[in-house]
């Protein structure tokens, strides 16, 4: 087993007398998808930025490569981890391929334009926006911003050697369904490649999809750590979720993800053809 | 010059329409006006003033009267306490609401003209002397400013032409403005037989450097306490635009008290002396008028 | 995989072109305001006299001369630095409160600055506090005094306005109009106390003015202009980094606690020298970064210098138009910028909804 990249070893961050997160270990290695599911305040977003090293642990500690994260200067953190946050409403024209091209600048201060210039249309290309570099970012749509940040953090990753992590938090919560897959396929891309991702998702089948493992976080506490099919039960879901759930095994023929079609049970709707997928409550209706 | 019936006829119906007020002398008056209160002094009626406004610095007798704040800011309740039964005050004092109240509260309330003239000097010395009951005693004092005011005016002007005076108003750093014609500094400058070296408008105006630079002023003339606020007579003649000047290179800065230069009362006459003195003396060194 | 497609160069457009434009635009401002005041001078005229000066014959030079150099010049050159002072620290107070309203005139810093030069003058003559002041004395008590009035004035600012989530923009002009109204009882207070009728003049930010200039005036303002910009131009893309949260500049490898005693300490320093050197001028720190991000330049990096460049230039023209349209007499500079500004401010406001620029 290789070493970690990002360790926490029964981390806790307190504000006042509430635990945000409590008492939370976990490891993350190269090579290495890793989805961060979890009820509406749960801790998600603070345990992200625990391990992003924004925060620092009120008891326990972070690592990064064996070193306490907080004792690491932020530009070298910055060349080795790159963070898909929640949307901020940027209030000045900046184009996008200036947007793109933020977190490399500050990241990779010695780097010519020309090498800045390569990262930020890859990046673009990668995430679709190839076209919209001259736009100006506040006119973009939702989804494409959110996709813009996506490349921002890509192309601040880009060509680095070492393992890298890519933190996404809830970074495909306003995209539509085939740029929710692009996104999460570039991020598997990315650990195939021997990065790392961590990824905060409300969506239970994604997380199921992509995940090589899935951490269920509830009330600040870590519920279960392990492969999707061992962490994401029925019964665990209906214990911190709760919610019923039914599992499902995709065709084994599906190259890519089968989206499991939901209806509702209504005596007024005619059977349709049994060769349809059975129905099945989707993680849509959870109250995430 | 002869009075001005008329303006007296003005001046005691104003006094008269306010009731409450017999015609026989007041004898509790608020000098709000520093110029009221120099001519009240003048008039040998010192006794009668229970109180004077702010900036009031001759005679030094005042000093030992209370103070009721600046003309412009009239204080109604501060001069109701002292239970006056005459207010002078000049037309040029104010705000209107002031005056509003005084009225409401039956003061009587006497304003003098504000004329920055020779002529205007006379009216006021005859309006207050009106309002005090002492006419006699005004006309004499009216025949010595006359006498006093010819022989230094005569006298001044045999003494030659006199240089170019640029007469600088100051309260503080930011605030700084140059004498043009039809003001009171003008007309002492032009009594003492000088120039004034920025005659191109009107009133009192913030001028460009460059434009204190090309006035050629021989002389800078201020009144003492806008001359402290400058920091002296060192910092003024270095002052931007002025350190050209011929003034400001012999640091030749004439200072008179506030009142005698601007005021216009029974003191023209020797205020014009002093000036004119000034003005011809040896600029050796930076002169500064004495008292 | 790699497409090195040539418009992604963020210098391969109109950016050199403005650049050189602007820069050509000041230096006609700068020979404008040189060659035309209450005497005239050509071009030639003005070479010919520096010639005279370097031959080392102050004494003797010509009125002429002396008026250029020694009085116009120092104002061309104050204007200069003032305007880009004003408008170096208006860009970076935008960037740093993320709020495009942001101007050292509206956040209250001038105010502030404003104060603090007040009571050091009104304890110069003498008292307990200059003893205080005294260290600081000669030409650099009041660009200090003004420097740490306008410290805590942002401080305050900040404390009041941080950028949390939701639209700012109220909050932003509320701090400013509470610090405002402090620094305005203040002064108000200091007027009173000082009494002497000489110092009730201290009016220092109702409507600035460059007339005060000399060299060492403007000596001082240099160091302490450029003092501001070097700290301001090294942390321009952190600046950039900060538009995605406080955590976003984290993670883009600049801290934003650095970043704000940087931009806060610049910015004070910058304001403080404009504050004691020509009054209070306003507006500069809001219509120049404006204009310049209408115009496509949002980077930090390139907004930061263009802005000093453009702010320079425009106080220069500022000043020559209020030195000039009323010969003999000097209109403040303060209303002129005002006139322009705060319609536009009043504009911005309006379009308040809409985000970013036009393009």
């Amino acid at each position: 087993m290789t070493r970690p990249l990002i360790e926490a070893i029964d981390a806790t961050l307190a504000v006042s007398a509430f635990r945000l997160v409590d008492r939370v270990s976990l490891a993350l290695r190269a090579g290495e998808f890793v989805a961060l599911v979890g009820p509406n305040g749960a801790g998600k977003s603070s345990l992200l930025h625990l391990l992003g090293g924004a925060r620092r642990a009120t008891s326990g500690s972070v690592l990064f490569e064996g070193r306490d994260i907080a004792a690491t200067p932020a530009k070298l953190l910055a060349t080795r981890r790159a963070v898909v946050g929640q949307a901020t409403s940027v209030k000045f024209p900046f184009r996008v391929r200036e947007m793109v091209a933020l977190g490399r600048l500050c990241a990779h201060p010695e780097e010519s334009p020309a090498q800045v210039d390569r990262a930020v249309g890859n990046a673009l290309e990668a995430v679709g926006l190839s076209g919209l570099g001259d736009r100006v970012f506040p006119t973009l749509s939702g989804g494409e911003q959110q996709r813009a940040h996506v490349a921002r953090a890509l192309a601040q990753l880009h060509g680095v050697a070492a393992p890298t992590v890519l933190f996404l938090d809830e970074a495909t919560s306003n995209l539509d369904v085939e740029h929710q897959h692009d996104v999460l396929g570039l991020a598997r891309d990315h650990a195939q490649r021997g990065g790392t991702v961590l990824a905060v998702l409300h969506d239970l089948n994604l997380a199921s999809w992509y995940a090589d493992r899935v951490i269920v976080l509830s009330g600040g506490r870590i519920r279960t750590d392990a492969p999707p099919r061992v962490a994401l039960t029925p019964e665990l879901i209906r214990a911190v979720f709760r919610i019923d759930v039914r599992a499902m095994e995709s065709p084994p023929a599906a190259h890519g993800p089968v989206l499991p079609l939901v209806f509702r049970n209504d005596d007024r709707i005619p059977a349709y053809p049994p060769a349809r997928s059975e129905s099945m409550l989707s993680a849509k209706g959870a109250p995430l | 010059m002869s009075s001005s019936p008329l303006l007296l006829a003005v001046t005691l119906s104003l006094i008269t329409a306010t009731p409450n007020l017999s015609l026989a002398t007041p004898q509790r008056i608020v000098a709000a006006s520093p110029i009221a209160a120099e001519i009240v002094c003048a008039l040998d009626a010192f006794d009668r003033l229970v109180a004077v406004g702010d900036g009031a610095t001759w005679p030094a007798e005042l000093a030992s009267l209370p103070r009721v704040g600046h003309e412009r800011a009239l204080t109604p309740e501060a001069m109701a306490a002292l239970h006056p039964d005459l207010v002078l005050i000049t037309t040029d004092a104010g705000p209107p609401s002031a005056l509003d109240q005084l009225a409401s509260l039956r003061i009587a309330t006497a304003r003098i003209s504000s004329e920055k003239t020779a002529d205007g000097a006379r009216l006021r010395i005859r309006e207050v002397a009106a309002a005090l009951g002492l006419e006699s005693r005004g006309e004499t004092l009216v025949q010595q400013f006359d006498q006093e005011l010819e022989s230094a005016v005569r006298a001044a002007a045999s003494a030659g032409p006199g240089p170019r005076v640029l007469f600088l108003y100051a309260r503080g750093g930011q605030h700084q403005v140059i004498a043009g014609v039809k003001t009171a500094a003008d007309e002492l400058i032009r009594l003492a037989g000088a120039t004034n070296a920025t005659s191109q408008f009107e009133g009192y105006r913030p001028l460009t450097t460059e434009a204190l630079a090309l006035s050629a002023a021989d002389v800078i003339l201020m009144t003492e306490s806008g001359a402290k606020s400058l920091g002296g007579i060192e910092a003024i003649a270095s002052l931007p635009g002025l350190s050209m000047t011929p003034a400001g290179r012999a640091k030749r800065v004439i200072t008179l008290d506030d009142t005698l230069l601007l005021g216009f009362g029974p003191r023209l006459g020797e205020a014009v002396s002093q000036l004119a003195r000034a003005l011809h003396s040896k600029p050796a060194q930076p002169s500064s008028a004495a008292r | 995989m790699s497409s090195v497609d040539g418009r992604l160069d963020p210098r391969a457009d109109d950016l050199p072109r403005l650049a050189a434009i602007l820069v050509g635009a000041a230096i006609l401002a700068v020979l404008a305001a040189l060659c035309l005041g209450s005497i005239s001078f050509s071009v030639w005229e003005l070479f010919t006299s520096l010639r005279e000066l370097s031959r080392g014959e102050s004494e003797s030079a010509t009125f002429q001369t002396q008026l250029l150099w020694g009085l116009r010049a120092p104002r061309v050159a104050l204007a200069l630095l003032v305007g880009a002072g004003l408008a170096l620290s208006g860009a970076a107070l935008q960037g740093l409160f993320r709020n495009p309203l942001a101007d050292p005139g509206l956040l209250g810093v001038s105010g502030g600055a404003a104060l603090a030069a007040a009571a050091a003058i009104a304890t110069a003559g003498g008292g307990v506090l200059s003893s205080v002041v005294g260290p600081f004395a000669g030409p650099f008590a009041v660009p200090f005094a003004a420097f740490s009035g306008a410290l805590l004035a942002t401080g305050a600012a900040w404390l009041l306005a941080r950028p949390q989530s939701g639209d700012g923009a109220s909050r932003l002009i509320l701090a400013g109009v509470a610090i405002n109204a402090i620094a305005f009882a203040g002064v108000g207070l200091i007027t009173f106390l000082v009494d002497d009728a000489q110092l009730r003049g201290l009016a220092f930010w109702n409507l600035g003015g460059l007339g005060g200039a000399t060299w060492q005036v403007v000596g001082v303002t240099a160091l302490f202009v450029s003092a501001a910009s070097v700290p301001l131009c090294s942390v321009a893309s952190g600046l950039d980094a900060l538009q995605l949260g406080e955590d976003g500049a984290f993670y883009a490898g600049t801290p934003a606690p650095r970043l704000r005693r940087v931009v806060v300490v610049a910015a004070a320093l910058a304001v403080g020298a404009s504050i004691a050197a020509a009054g209070a001028i306003g507006f500069i720190g809001l219509l120049v970064p404006h204009g310049l991000r209408t115009l496509g330049v949002s980077r930090h990096r390139v907004l930061l210098p263009l802005s000093a460049l453009a702010g320079g230039a425009l106080l220069v023209v500022a000043d020559l138009v209020a030195r000039t349209v009323a010969t003999p007499r000097e209109i403040p500079v303060g209303v002129l910028t005002a006139l322009c500004g705060a319609p536009f401010f009043a504009f911005l406001l309006h379009r308040r909804g809409r985000l970013g620029g036009p393009k």
